[in-house]
């Protein structure tokens, strides 16, 4: 029909002013993330060279990670680093940190997509549903169950599954990962408990936002007309009244997927998975500074991204262009 | 089918017993409404037919229940709030309302099909006009997409649309209120309906673009053979386009006659004071203002429902309901001194 053409015109500018936005974005962030170095209490340098080093040690580790030299001196070798793509070396891991970044991302990757996957596979039907149905019993089911499913913490439900359905019943795997190469079943296995804990808060907020966008959308005018016209129910929901009612929820998916990068912290720690949240916890304990700044310039970036993404879709969505 | 252009003149009035069933013939259709969990007839015993060619008007003030009349006769009527209770919708002789909700689906946008009152909401703002065209082709006629299309721009051409082929891919924001009209009836037609429903096409558009509307529909219904209702308050529109009038008034038909004889003999005092309330050219006796306003369903008085606001109304009047009854030159009116009223516009001078 031409109009996916038409739409790619028409999102493509927005695509570059987003991509000029990110160069200043990134430069506060860089300036933030690098200001953490001077607000977390401790000397990283004394951390590193353990309990019973003696002073001069430690003014040895110090010189040798560059903590000697003054702030501004550290900042531009830092930005610096940042711009040839080298984000310094882990003090724990002794190893370059976007090699760290690089090898964990894929898991987390994963992890997030299955996460992603299933709620929107339980968040639109269940949307659609109560959206369709509100005010009735089904739209209170959706309701409440979205509410557990939000108020619950994802370690607790984490622990749940992992105990449950993971140990005492072992239908599948409580911990590890194994990567996709290896095959899809191996993968998908060890990422379903961990994703359903992450991913339900994600699938409540999706159910909630496309309950309350649907049901407003299903009074309006145009979707009578398509009734008048003869459209089957499903065509009239899932055609005409959907593609409307999913504006809104794009936003949300799209704030959702800082969410679940925020939350696989704690979920690949309870399933004991190595991915990024895993590296972040560990650089956080250790005081790991370049892991740590590493990860959040990292996670802003992909931040960045994901509602690039959302304005992208939005524009494909929305005839009238240009994204709120 | 040509582009009708011309302005249309009132055809002659359709027979009101023809042999055949009529096109559309609603029998005593009583629609109620949830008030607080209290139902309320809205529309009670309404009886009407449209024939084929023939455009009937249905006229009233807003709270008549003209238009839930007609989102009946389609079962567009809110299920949760409200039901028919009684009565028939035959479709050439076919009682619409027994039919299963997929039946009525068939029927809708293909042997009956309706346009609104709102243009600019009434099209999908996420789908270009003809896709959203082309699609009821493709629902009723089994067209595949080229198909479609080639109808959609078919139609758009022959509704006034210019550059109709040009504007397939256009979205309804890139179109004034009165194209959208325009794509609306495009949408109505392009399957070559039987019977169009109208609810207050032109009430949102503005005067000339109205006229151009109307053409629009009377030329359609006469070049195919299609029955109109007409849903309106104007009685400029019911003059310009109409056949055959229903007049409602609080959910009932007060008076029902055939164009001309309305106009010339009005009956009921309601269908008076509607003619009355009209601004005229010549200024004279125009604009009289029917006092007080329509009685909410939740209190519909007992006796004649106009009676409060009737400057003929006696004591008998509010005693008990009042009947339809034949009017003398062909119709019905519910009026129980219309007999002995002169409402015609010479008598009211008089």
């Amino acid at each position: 029909m031409g109009t996916a053409s038409a739409a790619t015109a028409r999102v493509l500018p927005l695509v570059g002013r987003r991509l000029l936005l990110l160069v200043p974005l990134m430069g506060i962030v860089t300036l933030a993330t690098f200001s953490l170095v001077f607000l977390i209490p401790g000397d990283p340098a004394h951390r590193i060279a353990g309990e019973g080093a003696s002073p001069e040690q430690i003014a040895a580790v110090r010189a040798n990670l560059g903590l000697d030299r003054p702030a501004y001196e550290q900042f531009f070798s830092f930005v610096g680093g940042l711009l040839q793509g080298d984000l310094g070396t882990s003090y724990t891991f002794s190893t370059p940190v976007l090699d760290m970044i690089l090898t964990r991302m894929p898991v987390t990757v994963s992890l997030t997509a299955v996460a992603m996957v299933f709620a929107l596979l339980i968040g639109i039907p269940a949307g659609v549903l109560a959206g369709r149905r509100a005010g009735r019993w089904q739209d209170r089911v959706v309701t409440v169950s979205s509410t557990v499913g939000l108020a619950t913490p994802n370690f607790v439900l984490g622990l749940l599954l992992a105990l449950v359905i993971g140990v005492n019943l072992a239908w599948l795997p409580a911990t590890g990962y194994t990567p996709l190469s290896e095959g899809v079943w191996p993968w998908l296995q060890h990422l379903l408990l961990p994703g359903i804990a992450l991913g339900v808060v994600a699938a409540a907020e999706i159910a909630r936002q496309l309950r309350a966008s649907l049901s407003d959308v299903l009074r309006q005018d145009y979707v009578r007309t398509a009734v008048a016209k003869g459209m089957l129910p499903r065509t009239v929901v899932w055609k005409h009244a959907l593609k409307n009612a999913l504006m809104p929820v794009i936003t949300v998916i799209g704030i959702q997927v800082g969410y679940l990068l925020g939350g696989t912290a704690v979920v690949e720690t309870v399933f004991g998975i190595k991915g990024l949240g895993d590296f972040a916890v560990q650089s956080v304990l250790a005081g790991d500074l370049p892991a740590i700044q590493g990860m959040v310039v990292f996670a802003v970036a992909i931040t960045v991204l994901a509602s690039l993404v959302v304005d992208i879709t939005y524009g494909y969505l929305n005839p009238r262009g240009e994204a709120h | 089918m040509t582009h009708p252009t011309q302005t249309p003149q009132p055809a002659p009035a359709a027979p009101t017993t023809p042999s055949a069933p009529p096109l559309l013939s609603v029998r005593d259709l009583t629609v109620e409404f949830a008030v607080r969990g209290e139902w309320n007839a809205v529309v009670s015993d309404v009886s009407f037919d449209v024939g084929a060619g023939q455009v009937v008007a249905l006229v009233g003030e807003s709270g008549s229940g003209k238009s839930v009349t007609c989102f009946s006769t389609l079962r567009l009527i809110d299920s949760q709030n409200g039901r028919i209770s009684s009565g028939e919708v035959l479709l050439n002789g076919r009682d619409l309302l027994t039919l299963s909700e997929r039946e009525m689906a068939d029927v809708r946008g293909n042997e009956v099909a309706m346009i609104f009152q709102e243009p600019m909401t009434s099209l999908n703002p996420a789908y270009t006009v003809g896709s959203q065209v082309g699609e009821v082709v493709r629902r009723h006629r089994g067209a595949d997409r080229a198909g479609a299309r080639r109808r959609a721009a078919e139609v758009l051409d022959l509704v006034g649309i210019p550059r109709a082929a040009s504007r397939l891919d256009d979205y309804p924001h890139q179109f004034s209120g009165g194209m959208r009209q325009r794509v609306m009836i495009a949408m109505a037609l392009a399957t070559e309906p039987k019977l169009l429903i109208a609810d207050e096409p032109t009430t949102a558009l503005d005067v000339t673009i109205q006229a151009q509307v109307l053409d629009l529909v009377r030329g359609f219904a006469r070049d195919l053979d299609m029955g109109v209702l007409l849903v309106t308050h104007d009685l400029g529109v019911v003059a310009e386009a109409c056949d055959d009038v229903v007049v409602m008034y609080a959910g009932q038909v007060v008076e029902h006659a055939e164009l001309f004889d309305l106009f010339d003999r009005p009956r009921h005092p309601y269908t008076s004071g509607l003619m009355h309330s009209l601004p005229r050219v010549d200024g004279v006796g125009g604009m009289e203002v029917i006092p007080g306003s329509p009685p909410l369903p939740t209190a519909f008085p007992t006796g004649c429902r106009f009676g409060p606001r009737c400057r003929f109304a006696e004591a008998a009047c509010h005693a008990g309901p009042i009947p339809l009854t034949p009017r003398p030159s062909g119709g019905t009116d519910r009026c129980r001194r219309a007999d002995e009223l002169d409402l015609t516009p010479a008598g009211r001078r008089a």
